[in-house]
């Protein structure tokens, strides 16, 4: 039924016609410049978020056309899902947003790939940290700059602790500290609320981990840990879910993409999260909701300074000077990150953190405490991972899913991790 | 028709032969106009990305840079070098051969209880058609956490029972299920088109049914299912190529991962992540042809055996 | 609903015994209550969480808002920035439109193929399938490609103009199903009448598809209502955006959420929804058995 002699002819014809225009088309996507220096330009800015951040975000914009008489910016925003096929596809169209707002995971396909333009001339860095910029710096170009910082953190929901007649552990605390707290709220509670959520699938978790043992997650090379670390961190959440201090796996797989909301929902008396959430966190439930640094950072360091989100310009943009301009008055504008805050993490620009941070709440001013203790103590950025590091943090949660349900050994899921990814980053 | 009609006619025999020309061009050219839309849309805006897709899928292509050309390589590491490729045909086949009729079976009970003879079924109509409504928004992750989380509502009623329970869409031997149940629960579509389709049943059949004293399920089987049975094939056909392509319950319910442990890796998804998550298009569309070429199958394999059942009136 | 009242009336008539019937009735509304109740538990849950504050929505299992608030709403309708509003027109001009494009495309192409002969037939009806069976993630790129180079980026005809052009398969293959359904005496009526192609379509046909007509309407309705990847890939400019991109816009995945706000527009974006389909099933009951053709 899906053939007939009698039509092959126009067939055929129809076919070649079709895709010759896709291939033409594809080719030509769009490479008209315009010449005039003076005509208007209009700008389209790219960004994910809350409403909360779309109005700031807004208000600052509207601020960036007031200051800039010629320049309009059309605020494409949206929530976080489809983000990235959005951008993906735009691209490929020919017809990216001049400047946009991009997480870390997915920097090095676009930067590797020569999308991104370089931010180094262009952007102002005075008062960024070198070491930092660093981490954002793709085949020798500055492809994005941070537009928020945090750090990892520990949430503890004390209200519930408290009620068991335990403590939370709080200032400097070992992973060994952690398992104990955590099989104690287990029986204390009669088995109803598990200790902390079960952070083995983590691989942000885990890049703490490594950090401390003066190892790192990845690095330009790919992984840049040893077998044995991650046998052992894996072994680590074994012990304690036969402890019954971690959360079931299938709890666990639950909150898998927001371990807080087992906190917030009862399930769990502690979990990781990163700075910026913790304010948003503690308002989404009447607990009292206390906010420590990681486990095992008293002896060596773990945490740092974390780009929370990027952002950047596209090569494909006919308006770079005006981007550029765009770009420097969002990070380094004082006006602009009193209007911004802090609702994309932390400044990266020290000399606009007190404009950004005024009128916080107390959340907040916890939240700074941690960030700043990181600033002094804390292990550097990672570099930039190579490309396929994405698959990697899925391979990651994958194998330590297959642990939890017992379907293999911590010792042999390590192995099969170091094979797999090393394939997938080839 | 038209041509016995020109035959009949009476005139001079140039004129007869012009008109009769003219009617046959007519009858030649009419089924083309009312194609017309449908034709432009064909071969306009959807066979050259067909084909574009086609080309890709024996490319490696990142999106970002120019496709390149690589032959059959997609093909092959599918079929040799993928176990997770693997797990999610398997998924998906169970997901087609488990929902496809569970929803059926549903939807067409359901439209025959609400068909007629209540009152305010009308009501009921739209109550029962709303889930069918939000089945597809994002709202759905968590009202199914809400439904089978650790905490939803299952739980609730089992702990009632006095039954421990577990966190259904946690747990890899039951996080498919669950899906299952969402796509019963959107069951509106086809019930919908059932209740049009009974509609189209005429009434008379029935009252010489009710004389012959064939009860109501002879009814059901001799009257209601055969003149359905047009729309059974196109609910199943549609209902089975939308099974095969499922995406968003998998998507929104699992955040994306298809876990726990790849249990709701539904092809689609699959496809979905390694093309638009892992920059691999050319391996993602030779995953999309792969599928088509095997719905194409399973629905040529439907018209062939709809020959055994299906009731047409023309 | 009068052909619904005199349905019931025949039917009452018909069986033996009105008390045993009355006693059916209520037994089969206590059941059909109770089973929507189950059916509409998650609606219950999301209408009650749109009342709830923040800190109520996830740390409390009930559906039972306390404090009562409202605040979701006001927020919600603020549309960071734009206005729900907007938001609600915006879709309802794609929806409608749409619904146009594919009751007039589709069914032009479903009587074609149901009832017509003409060459090629059978491989058109091929590709017409195949249009169904490509997973439409692969074809979003070449599309968007297509669409970007004749302009159409940040307007809603990349929405709306494939639905006059009849690329929604899936109604033309109901349609082709349904017109199957109708006796092809009545056509063979009219041509003996004299009828050409378009006076048949017009005059015998449209009238007694109405209740595919309906069916293709409200899906069309719903389906492009709901619709989120297009409008995501397509609208660049939020005072262009629909409902499913409003609603996404409160919900960030890897930070802040305002659930509250999205669930209360949430409920609200289900009335047109819901209004639609209300006015649609009146038509679906039409089908041959009430516009009074018999034998």
């Amino acid at each position: 039924m899906f053939t007939q002699r009698k039509s092959k002819g126009l067939k055929v014809a129809a076919v070649a016609a079709s895709a010759a225009m896709m291939m033409s088309l594809a080719a030509c996507a769009s490479d008209d410049s315009t010449g005039d220096a003076d005509a208007p330009i209009e700008l389209r800015m790219a960004w994910w978020g809350d409403d909360n951040r779309h109005a700031v975000t807004n208000a600052a914009l509207d601020r960036f056309e007031d200051l800039n008489p010629g320049i309009t910016v059309v605020r494409d925003f949206s929530g976080f899902d489809g983000y990235l096929d959005k951008i993906t596809t735009q691209y490929t169209g020919g017809n990216s947003p001049d400047v946009f707002q991009f997480y870390n995971e997915v920097l090095v396909e676009f930067a590797s790939r020569g999308q991104l333009s370089d931010l180094s001339a262009s952007v102002s860095q005075d008062g960024w940290d070198k070491e930092l910029l660093q981490a954002s710096t793709i085949d020798g170009e500055l492809a994005a700059m941070p537009f928020g910082l945090s750090t990892q953190g520990f949430i503890f929901d004390t209200t519930s602790v408290e009620a068991l007649g335990l403590t939370a552990p709080s200032g400097d605390y070992s992973w060994d500290d952690l398992a104990d707290f955590a099989a104690q709220v287990r029986t204390a509670s009669g088995g109803a609320l598990a200790g902390v959520t079960d952070l083995s699938h983590g691989y942000q978790v885990f890049e703490v981990w490594a950090k401390q043992q003066g190892e790192d997650f990845m690095d330009a090379e790919g992984l840049a840990f040893s077998e044995k670390t991650l046998a052992d961190y894996w072994q680590y959440w074994a012990d304690l879910r036969a402890s019954g201090g971690a959360t079931a796996p299938d709890i666990t797989s639950e909150y898998q993409g927001t371990p807080y909301d087992a906190v917030v929902a009862g399930v769990a008396a502690s979990t990781f999260l990163f700075t910026n959430q913790y304010d948003g966190v503690q308002g989404r439930t009447p607990n009292v909701i206390s906010l420590e640094r990681f486990p095992g950072e008293g002896d060596s360091a773990g945490q740092y300074m974390r780009t929370a989100m990027n952002l950047v310009i596209s090569k494909q943009s006919k308006h770079q000077e005006a981007a550029a301009k765009l770009v420097d008055f969002l990070l380094n504008d004082e006006e602009a990150n009193g209007i911004l805050g802090l609702n994309r993490g932390f400044p990266a620009n020290a000399n606009v953190i007190g404009a950004a941070s005024e009128g916080a709440n107390e959340n907040v001013q916890r939240a700074i405490e941690i960030f700043e203790s990181v600033r002094e103590n804390g292990a550097p950025a990672p570099v930039p991972a190579p490309a396929g590091a994405g698959t990697v943090n899925t391979l990651f949660a994958e194998i330590a899913q297959q642990i939890q349900f017992g379907q293999t050994t911590p010792a042999e899921g390590a192995k099969a991790f170091m094979a797999q990814a090393a394939s997938e980053l080839g | 028709m038209g041509e016995a009609r020109a035959r009949g006619s009476e005139g001079p025999r140039a004129r007869k032969a012009t008109s009769l020309r003219r009617a046959i061009l007519a009858e030649k050219i009419a089924p083309y106009t009312f194609l017309l839309p449908w034709l432009i849309g064909f071969f306009v805006i959807t066979l050259g990305p067909m084909l574009f897709s086609l080309y890709l899928s024996f490319t490696k292509f990142s999106m970002l840079a120019p496709a390149e050309w690589v032959g059959l390589d997609n093909y092959i590491k599918l079929f040799t070098n993928d176990p997770k490729y693997l797990d999610s045909i398997r998924v998906t086949l169970v997901y087609v051969l488990v929902s496809v009729p569970l929803q059926l079976a549903f939807a067409l009970a359901v439209a025959m209880v609400l068909n007629r003879g209540l009152r305010g079924l009308s009501l009921y109509r739209s109550i029962y058609y709303l889930p069918s409504l939000i089945g597809a928004s994002v709202a759905i992750a968590v009202l199914w956490r809400q439904m089978f989380g650790s905490n939803g509502l299952i739980n609730q009623v089992l702990d009632f029972f006095g039954i421990e329970g577990m966190s259904w869409i946690g747990n890899p031997e039951t996080a498919l299920g669950t899906l299952v149940v969402l796509n019963v629960w959107t069951f509106g579509s086809p019930m919908v088109i059932f209740l049009a389709a009974l509609r189209q049943v005429p009434q008379y059949l029935y009252e010489a049914a009710a004389v012959d004293g064939i009860g109501r399920w002879g009814a059901f089987r001799h009257i209601t299912l055969p003149m359905l049975s047009p729309i059974v094939l196109f609910n199943l056909i549609l209902q089975m190529i939308g099974a095969f392509q499922a995406f968003t319950p998998a998507f929104v319910v699992s955040g994306g991962t298809g876990g726990p442990v790849n249990s709701t890796l539904f092809y689609t998804l699959y496809l979905y992540q390694r093309g638009f998550t892992g920059f691999q298009m050319g391996y993602a569309s030779a995953m999309a042809w792969v599928l088509f070429l095997v719905i194409a199958v399973v629905t040529a394999a439907n018209f062939w055996f709809s020959k055994y059942w299906v009731h047409y009136d023309d | 609903m009068t052909t619904e009242a005199k349905f019931d009336q025949r039917t009452a008539a018909m069986t033996v015994g009105t008390k045993q019937s009355i006693a059916r009735s209520s037994f089969k509304h206590t059941l059909l209550i109770a089973f929507g109740l189950v059916m509409l538990y998650p609606l219950i849950w999301m209408l009650g969480a749109s009342f709830k504050d923040s800190e109520h929505i996830f740390s409390e299992v009930s559906p039972i808002p306390n404090p009562f608030i409202l605040d979701n709403y006001v927020r919600g309708w603020d549309g960071a920035g734009v206005g729900f509003g907007t938001f609600m027109i915006n879709s309802t001009i794609v929806a409608l439109l749409s619904v146009i494009g594919n009751l007039v495309a589709c069914t032009l192409a479903a009587y074609a193929f149901a009832r017509m002969q003409f060459r090629g037939k059978t491989f058109f009806f091929a590709c017409m399938m195949a249009m169904l069976m490509l997973p439409h993630h692969v074809l979003l790129i070449p599309q968007y490609i297509l669409f970007a180079n004749l302009g159409w980026v940040n307007t809603f005809l990349p929405l709306v103009i494939p639905k006059f052009l009849a690329v929604d398969a899936f109604f033309v293959f109901l349609m082709v199903q349904f017109l199957r359904g109708i006796p092809v005496e009545l056509d063979q009526a009219a041509k003996i009448d004299g009828a050409g192609p378009w006076k048949t379509f017009f005059y015998v046909i449209l009238p007694l598809l109405k209740p595919a007509l309906a069916t293709s309407a409200i899906f069309t309705f719903i389906w492009t209502w709901n619709d989120f990847l297009s409008p995501m890939i397509y609208l660049q400019d939020p005072r262009n955006y629909t409902v499913p991109l409003g609603l996404n816009a409160f919900l960030d995945a890897s930070g802040d959420s305002a659930w509250g706000a999205m669930f209360a527009m949430a409920v609200i974006s289900l009335g047109p929804l819901f209004g639609f389909f209300l006015v649609g099933q009146k038509y679906l009951v039409q089908g041959i058995a009430t516009t009074g053709l018999k034998g």
